[in-house]
């Protein structure tokens, strides 16, 4: 069997950018798997802008910021595999994959990292009832279909969510000469960025339905039109609210999920919160040497962001492999819960080791609100650690907050993270 | 002093809120931005607006479109006029990335790129 | 002049036509759909019926018990995935135990094995069971397949052994040659894929079957002066992934109960696939259209409820988990044939001869088909009295599924196919092998949900979120045609509308 000091599963943002650091920190015995015929994963069929602001300094489409790594892994000559799809990963870290070429390899890792990314909920995960002809499709497809492959899947599109690849898309269809006739979201404001809905959205005065939702799809063969109905506080939709919009495709931009199937196989702990992997601060999971980072590990709202933790993941998985000779006692019992308090959800890490060799730790979590004047606050106890005043959170953003290490000591069996809505001044 | 008026600066994701407001003596007067390319692009926003444009093209007897991109931001009026006119110029293969497709597209001094090779 | 010609390419119509195939005669199968399996067949669960159940001295009793036993041997013969796991049906309140009596006499004059288990057995039978179940029925004899696998397999065995498959050929009408049918029927068919292409064809045949399920009245009626109805029933399921499916090792149904707002119901059930994702329902409401398989939101609701509120009742929620609304992956729905004599239509009515009825096929026809289409397949050779087909293969074997392979298996099947290590469909790791014998196989698939019946990709939780792109570029190059021609289902349902840029004379040159 093949031996290979640090496995990366995924050739896309994250899995390059683990390998690049883990690389500069001097990691030589190194492998990238990928599925595809080529690097960059989902980045390639990004061909807009808007990437690479906080990793380069520049604005990037995402088809080059895929490209600048590209150019570093062949620079630094990281051995990558193409067209290999990992079927298994075991507790042990032998990880089986196939590949035309090679047949079925089993590979013996010391560490894996694991950044295999995300993918789109589906309408039947949506629960939309309807018919079932050709035109209903996840952004993500429609993106395929016209920027790899060069075709318009419909003359008329409504786009349920407005996530930003929908969003990205809209403006893409509207410059096609495709019409987009609304876009349809069921929570009360955008699950985009606020300058996704400026230039995709209001620069071209395409119609956005807040607190709807699309509660039926019509046309047997093809889609003709959908109904959309405004919904209650349970994001049903409410009857005697819908009306009907004519069109030929709806595409559906209304959320990602974690694609995990490799990591539940291998047995590693989820969180229900994020879909993700239960992490350490170093990234590593609850199996010992594998570690998780990009939108595997949660979904994050810029590729900058996947990037810069791809980065330190593959820094902490060389670590990890250097000190595996030095004994350092760990015991579990010893490990820092981090816990969700009011208006946090999916916070990652969700553990923290006692004895962590890190000097501050990061942790990344989406907002349950969108409210104005607000206080992130990571706490032990009773006791406040950090505090952060924001002028605005939404869902749609990611917040951050990092607790220094001298502040470590301060913490007792657990952490807990919240958001407080200030009280205005009178 | 004119009333202000709400924009979302695009120059980053961080989307930050200006308002504009056009003071007494003529000047236009940016507040919200949380960096210099905020009230830069506030001012050209409301004189005249700036996009950058991607897109695809369709290289001669390829079967695939290649991704391209305007060298710098085109003006918004004329977005879709360039994204047409893109389609109507068919680039000879090989094409390495930064590969200028288009030379001063409709005018505007800008150019369109590739932003990938393609053979 | 064809000997037999076939209406209908759904299980029966299938099943029936690899009978006849055992023999030399000259048959032809009409589907009005755009692929084989495209009726009620294709909104069956799976579930093999033991046959206790059904009211006894019908045809549905009649034919139940010995399909549900020819079934389980054609999934063999065929390559087709079954499941042997039997069935509990479990009553939770009085009524259901008296529902339970009701069933063990039916089964005794069905001639089904059947026991009723109570705690404290039951909990060694299914050491899961909630504490509020009273007691189940249990029924050995009952398993789970898979609907499409099965139609696909009889039509693939009964084109290999000589029979002839037209699909987009709706039968519009059937006249007796010289007044009566005793020298056979002229079937007039509309054939053609889209509206525009449709034109009218006419074929002879000796005799006549009708397997037209949901259209198996129309088609009756058009002969027969003892005419029939068919109310098409529909019923939505929930498909749930297959991360829990590990704690369902047998089918779970509820026992049968009146319904608050009139009729009667057999009970929603929770059975398992041979994809190994798990299947909950089905509801029941009369629709106009026996076409429609659009479904409402109310109904798929419905189920997710009753299975939350009874979750930890069964030994999926028995560990204290809720159930996994995030897991749930599709939800799908079809019609049921349901004749208004509430029994299946079967045999050659007294007024056509050489027209043979094999219609009215609700559940458990599935089940039943092997042995309608056995005793139909009769009354054909009966009457026309053929010689054997001397070269009948009973085997069909179709290319080894990646997913179910050991790793020496799948490492032998790369070395021998490449395109086994491709893998398109990631939720249901479905290789491009697969995907293009089903393309290539005959009578095989043409487009998107054809590849989808046949092999699963797309079936996963992502829905054809990243495969069916790929699946689609691999259609047009298996069938020699130009990307834009490929269909979701045939027809009209063309997947993309245009080349980005161009208008369609550039398309063209």
């Amino acid at each position: 069997m093949r031996k290979i000091d640090l496995v990366i599963i995924g050739g896309g943002a994250a899995g390059m950018s683990a390998a690049v650091a883990a690389k500069e920190e001097g990691c030589n015995n190194l492998l990238i798997i990928e599925r595809n015929d080529s690097l960059g994963g989902v980045l390639h069929q990004c061909i807009h802008n808007g990437f690479g602001l906080h990793r380069f300094g520049e604005d990037l489409t995402g088809v080059e910021f895929a490209w600048r790594y590209e150019e570093l892994v062949e620079g630094y000559q990281i051995p990558y595999m193409l067209n290999t799809f990992v079927i298994d990963i075991s507790p042990d870290k032998i990880v089986t994959c196939v590949s035309p070429v090679e047949g079925l390899i089993k590979i013996q890792a010391q560490a894996i990292i694991l950044a295999m990314g995300c993918r789109e909920r589906s309408r039947n995960a949506l629960l939309i009832p309807g018919t079932r002809g050709a035109g209903i499709m996840t952004a993500g497809t429609a993106q395929k279909y016209l920027n790899l492959m060069g075709y318009l899947p419909g003359k008329n599109v409504v786009i349920l969510g407005s996530g930003d690849i929908g969003l990205i898309m809209a403006r893409q269809f509207v410059m096609e000469g495709v019409k987009v006739s609304a876009v349809v979201e069921v929570m009360p404001y955008s699950g985009g960025l606020p300058r996704n809905m400026k230039q995709c959205i209001e620069d071209f005065d395409i119609p956005v339905y807040y607190s709807s939702t699309v509660s039926k799809i019509c046309g047997r063969e093809r889609v003709s039109s959908v109904w959309v109905s405004k919904v209650n506080e349970n994001r049903e939709p409410i009857e005697g609210t819908e009306f009907e919009i004519p069109c030929d495709t709806l595409m559906i931009s209304a959320g990602l999920i974690p694609e995990n199937e490799l990591t539940d196989g291998a047995g590693i702990a989820m969180s229900p919160m994020t879909k993700g992997a239960v992490v350490y601060e170093n990234n590593e999971t609850s199996i010992e040497g594998i570690f998780s980072c990009g939108n595997v590990l949660h979904v994050h709202d810029l590729v900058d962001f996947v990037s810069e933790e791809g980065a330190q993941t593959g820094k902490y998985a060389y670590e990890y492999i250097n000190s595996v000779n030095t004994t350092t006692e760990y015991i579990e019992e010893d490990d820092i819960k981090v816990e969700k308090g009011p208006g946090a959800s999916a916070i990652v890490p969700q553990r923290i080791h006692r004895n962590t060799s890190m000097d501050n730790i990061t942790f990344m979590f989406r907002p349950s609100f969108k409210k104005n004047d607000v206080t992130l606050c990571l706490s032990s106890g009773e006791k406040i650690l950090v505090q952060k005043k924001m002028i605005a959170v939404t869902p749609g953003e990611m917040c951050k907050l990092v607790l220094p290490k001298e502040k470590l000591a301060e913490v007792k069996e657990s952490v807990s993270i919240s958001i407080h809505v200030n009280e205005k001044e009178a | 002093m004119s009333a202000a008026q709400n924009l979302i600066c695009i120059n980053c994701p961080k989307g930050c809120r200006l308002t504009a407001t056009y003071m007494e003596d003529g000047n236009l007067l940016i507040q919200g931005n949380d960096c210099k390319r905020g009230a830069e692009y506030g001012k050209q926003e409301l004189t005249m607006p700036m996009r950058v444009l991607t897109g695809l093209m369709w290289p001669a007897d390829s079967k695939t479109p290649v991704s391209v991109k305007s060298d710098a931001p085109v003006p918004k009026e004329l977005l879709l006029t360039c994204a047409k006119k893109m389609y109507e110029i068919h680039p000879v293969l090989p094409i390495a990335k930064g590969d200028v497709l288009v030379t001063d597209i409709c005018g505007t001094g800008v150019n369109i790129i590739a932003t990938r090779p393609a053979r | 002049m064809y000997d037999v010609i076939i209406v209908g390419a759904g299980c029966v119509g299938c099943a029936t036509a690899r009978e006849l195939s055992k023999y030399q005669l000259k048959v032809l199968v009409l589907e009005k759909g755009h692929d084989l399996c495209s009726g009620a067949s294709k909104a069956n669960t799976g579930m093999i019926h033991a046959g206790y159940d059904p009211t006894p001295d019908t045809n549905k009793a009649k034919f139940n018990a010995p399909g549900s036993r020819m079934m389980f041997e054609a999934c063999t013969e065929l390559d087709v995935p079954f499941g042997k796991t039997g069935l509990m049906i479990f009553a939770t309140e009085e009524s259901g135990m008296a529902e339970i009596d009701k069933l063990v006499e039916y089964a005794q004059k069905n001639q089904v094995r059947v026991e009723v288990v109570k705690p404290p057995k039951l909990y060694e039978m299914q050491p899961n069971m909630g504490k509020d179940v009273k007691e189940v029925l249990w029924v050995p004899d009952g398993g789970y397949t898979n609907p499409f696998s099965v139609t696909f397999a009889f039509a693939e065995n009964a084109h290999k052994n000589g029979v002839e498959f037209k699909v987009d050929s709706q039968v519009t009408e059937i006249l007796p040659i010289d007044g009566d049918g005793k020298n056979g029927y002229c079937v007039i068919a509309r054939e053609g894929a889209t509206e525009d292409q449709k034109e009218e064809v006419t074929y002879q045949a000796r005799m006549v079957v009708n397997a037209a399920g949901l259209h198996s009245d129309t088609i009756n009626n058009m002969v027969s002066n003892h005419k029939f109805k068919i109310i098409p029933r529909f019923g939505a399921h929930v498909i749930l992934d297959r991360k829990q499916s590990y704690k369902l090792t047998t089918s779970l149904m509820e026992t049968p109960h009146d319904l608050p707002g009139g009729g009667h119901t057999k009970g929603q059930a929770i059975i398992p696939s041979t994809g190994g994702t798990m299947l909950l329902g089905c509801d029941a409401r009369e629709v106009m259209d026996p076409d429609t398989t659009e479904w409402e939101r109310p109904s798929a609701m419905q189920i997710i409820n009753y299975f939350k509120n009874i979750w930890h009742t069964l030994p999926l929620g028995a560990d204290g988990s809720e159930f996994p609304m995030d897991e749930i992956i599709a939800v799908f729905g079809g019609c049921r044939p349901h004749p208004d004599g509430d029994d299946f239509v079967i045999g050659e009515p007294d007024d056509a001869p050489n027209f043979v009825n094999a219609g009215g096929t609700e559940s458990p026809a599935f089940t039943a088909s092997p042995a309608i289409a056995e005793y139909v397949a009769n009354i054909c050779i009966d009457r026309l009295q053929p010689a054997k087909n001397e070269n009948f293969d009973p085997y069909r074997k179709k290319k080894g599924v990646f997913r179910e392979m050991t790793d020496e298996e799948k490492a032998a099947a790369i070395a021998e196919d490449p395109d086994y290590a491709k893998i398109v469909c990631r939720c249901e790791m479905v290789t491009e092998a697969e995907i293009r014998d089903a393309i290539r196989r005959p009578l095989g698939a043409r487009d998107l949900a054809g590849v989808k019946l046949r092999t699963r990709a797309g079936m996963g939780r992502c829905q054809g979120g990243f495969c069916s792109s790929r699946v689609l570029e691999i259609l047009a190059e298996e069938l020699g045609i130009d990307p834009l021609e490929v269909t979701q289902c045939g027809g009209a349902s063309r997947v993309l509308a245009s080349r980005c840029g161009m208008t369609e004379e550039e398309v063209q040159s």
